[in-house]
């Protein structure tokens, strides 16, 4: 009688797991409008989400998505709590000795934004003595730590957990500039911003080593398979034609990777 | 181990630096809170209603919600208007650290105040009544007698909020502070490790034992003139 | 203030978890500081030693360095060694970190408590024969509940408030929701104030509750003139 009931129980199991879809737990951001936002109703909103979305029902997946902080998506994904990070994740030398990208998603021109009339520009003079907000364990954080270091330029730097609260110490003037990505500087300055005063200072700022070539979907180390799957997936979605019409829908400009 | 030594032997500055910013935190927060604790005590065991009312509200509000709520709305919910970035206010709450200062000291305070006013509580009656057979008004009571003595019984109580307050400074890293904490969970971010957390730690734990024995060393000095 | 009506069944679902998170954090930290109240008055010195150690230096450390330690250190631990058979959930390591806390605090607590329950009561409970389990049910366990609850209530309360510091790794507790939504309207005033109501209001409960729980546990004993 037992074995009747194990081998049914494991016959059970087989054939369930032979129709579950693969589970893939894409880590994220909760409050990195336009790409992924939290609305009123708790609902993840945003660019990537849509695509996301899009890629995981061509890679025939079900994907979750787990929000946290940025600074917490790569431990989270080293242990094993998340399987990719989609979160406008820079594709760069550093972080590539932890962990694994698939190809180039989007681009992401950087750019600093400060008052209109402030004299703040991307010259590192027009900085000093001033105090810069960035994202943590950004590339932007890292290019202030590592090319323009405060010892020597003069510029302070404050890392918030969010960039959300960055804008709003900008906005209340405890901080002259942010650095982040033009995308979202973009939505910010269209969302408000702009009306606040504020405005893109200066030129975008390139630093290929710093900042990488594009954002990226970021696996853990080995994960060959999940790589590949989000590989074709990104080619999917950029040949078909479904990322420039999201795009489109988001910013005046494109992101699509050259 | 020797993990965590090599991170010593390379980071060692920026901890002390965050150590430094953690201690001026406890020390000044403990003595602002102090002192604004000593009136509020005296407001609260006040028999006139219209004294007491105000520090009861103050105190249940602080005492009443997380540390780290009361730090988020001075820091963040007051710079959403216009009026506090035009005032003076604006000089205690504009930079983190003097915002991180002002909800640790008013956070102390209320705590500190409940403690004195049990201490107050038990002030003896015979004392009281003997100064005012003396001829003291109500105020020297309360100034040269109450306060001291109610200090006295909740030493003790008041030294263990020294103590916890140092855990409580920790909370200033949430707004930019680069206090102890703050300068942990960069390099811990930036190692992928939590060595950095572990160190700081440790290093919290030394403090606290030090502070103990200091507080301690208070209750008895203060308390000396008491027969045991 | 419109803003704070729309992101209300947010804000009621964070306060969901951050009373789930509580009260799983209390039974463990209870059943926690009963194994380190027990410890610290074994006869074992080791094991003395151990535990006074242990609830030392959990209560030596900030409460948010617990939990950053806890969150990441300790998820880091359990998946990379049970890679895929075990994984600790953010919540889980919520409730570790708070657990944690909250127990060594009560291991100190219902030590306390303990040695302050007669020793006659429990000569004589051996005198009639009952087992060690029975001694410590009805005999030790009832008559220290009532000596710790006041300490408890603080306690309790000192957790529930604690709850607020998973916000920080991300957990979507009341004070996260808050930060979104605050972050979202550039509304942070209303938003944190409006949680900062909710705890008063939770905070407030807790008194008539633990009231209650003395009255019950002191029902016997004849009231203080």
């Amino acid at each position: 009688m037992k074995k009747l009931v194990f081998s049914a129980l494991t016959a059970l199991t087989l054939i369930s797991s032979a129709h579950a879809q693969q589970v893939v737990r894409i880590g994220t951001l909760a409050d990195y409008a336009p790409f992924e936002y939290k609305d009123a109703s708790g609902k993840l909103q945003g660019m990537e989400i849509e695509i996301g979305n899009k890629m995981c029902a061509a890679m025939k997946v079900t994907c979750q998505w787990v929000t946290m902080d940025f600074d917490a998506l790569i431990p989270a994904l080293k242990a094993r709590q998340i399987d990719a990070v989609l979160a406008q994740m820079s594709r760069t030398a550093e972080r590539e000795k932890s962990v694994d990208f698939s190809r180039i998603f989007t681009t992401a021109p950087v750019h600093l934004v400060a008052k209109k009339g402030s004299g703040i520009s991307n010259q590192p003079a027009t900085l000093r003595g001033k105090t810069v907000g960035v994202q943590t364990a950004s590339t932007h954080e890292s290019y202030f730590r590592n090319r323009l270091p405060t010892s020597s330029s003069g510029i302070n730097v404050k890392v918030y957990q969010s960039l959300d609260s960055a804008w709003l110490d900008l906005e209340s003037g405890r901080i002259q500039a942010v650095f982040a990505d033009s995308t979202v500087a973009h939505d910010w300055l269209s969302k408000g911003g702009q009306k606040a005063g504020f405005a893109l200072a200066g030129q975008a700022i390139s630093d290929d080593a710093i900042f990488g070539a594009g954002t990226a979907i970021a696996v853990r180390k080995g994960d060959s398979q999940l790589k590949a799957q989000f590989d074709q997936a990104i080619v999917g979605v950029h040949k078909d034609g479904y990322f420039q019409a999201v795009n489109k829908r988001y910013f005046p400009f494109s992101i699509l990777p050259q | 181990m020797d993990q965590l030594a090599l991170l010593l032997s390379q980071s060692w500055p920026v901890l002390l630096d965050g150590l430094w910013i953690s201690l001026q935190l406890l020390l000044l927060s403990c003595v602002l809170g102090f002192a604004l604790a000593v009136p509020l005590a005296v407001a609260r065991s006040s028999p006139r209603r219209w004294i007491a009312l105000p520090s009861r509200l103050f105190m249940s509000a602080f005492r009443g919600t997380p540390l780290l709520v009361q730090i988020f709305i001075l820091y963040y919910g007051l710079a959403q208007f216009e009026w506090v970035r035009d005032s003076a206010l604006w000089l205690l709450v504009g930079d983190a650290f003097p915002c991180a200062l002002l909800a640790l000291t008013l956070n102390l305070a209320a705590y500190m105040a409940e403690d004195i006013r049990g201490g107050i509580l038990g002030v003896p009656a015979g004392e009281k009544e003997a100064a005012t057979a003396f001829g003291m008004s109500r105020l020297m009571v309360t100034w040269y007698i109450v306060v001291p003595r109610a200090i006295g019984i909740s030493a003790p109580t008041l030294g263990n909020e020294i103590v916890l307050q140092l855990k409580s400074t920790a909370l200033a890293s949430t707004i930019t502070v680069l206090d102890l904490t703050g300068v942990a969970r960069r390099l811990s971010i930036e190692s992928y490790t939590t060595d950095a957390l572990l160190l700081a730690g440790l290093l919290y734990i030394v403090i606290a034992a030090v502070l103990s024995l200091l507080t301690r060393y208070g209750e008895a000095r203060l308390n000396r003139h008491q027969l045991r | 203030m419109a803003a704070l009506f729309d992101y209300s069944a947010q804000l009621l679902e964070g306060a969901a978890l951050t009373l789930e998170l509580a009260f799983t954090s209390l039974c463990f930290g209870l059943l926690l500081g009963l194994a380190g109240a027990a410890a610290k008055m074994s006869a074992l010195s080791w094991l003395r030693q151990s535990a006074h150690l242990v609830s030392n230096i959990l209560r030596g450390i900030p409460e948010f360095l617990i939990l950053l330690i806890c969150y990441f250190g300790l998820s880091n631990l359990i998946n990379t060694h049970f890679a895929g058979t075990l994984t600790l959930s953010p919540f889980a390591g919520g409730v570790v970190a708070l657990a944690l806390v909250f127990g060594a605090y009560a291991s100190e607590v219902f030590r306390g408590a303990f040695l302050a329950v007669p020793k006659g009561q429990l000569e004589a409970a051996r005198s009639y024969g009952l087992s060690r389990w029975q001694i410590f049910w009805c005999v030790q366990l009832p008559q220290a509940w009532r000596i710790c609850l006041p300490s408890l209530n603080n306690m309790w309360q000192n957790l529930l408030k604690d709850t607020s510091l998973v916000s920080i790794v991300g957990l979507e507790d009341m004070l996260r929701k808050a930060n979104i939504a605050a972050q979202f309207t550039k509304q942070p005033f209303v938003f944190y104030a409006a949680v900062a109501v909710i705890y008063l209001l939770l905070l407030a409960v807790s008194n008539p509750a633990f009231a209650y729980f003395e009255k019950r546990a002191n029902r016997g004993y004849a009231s203080p003139a």
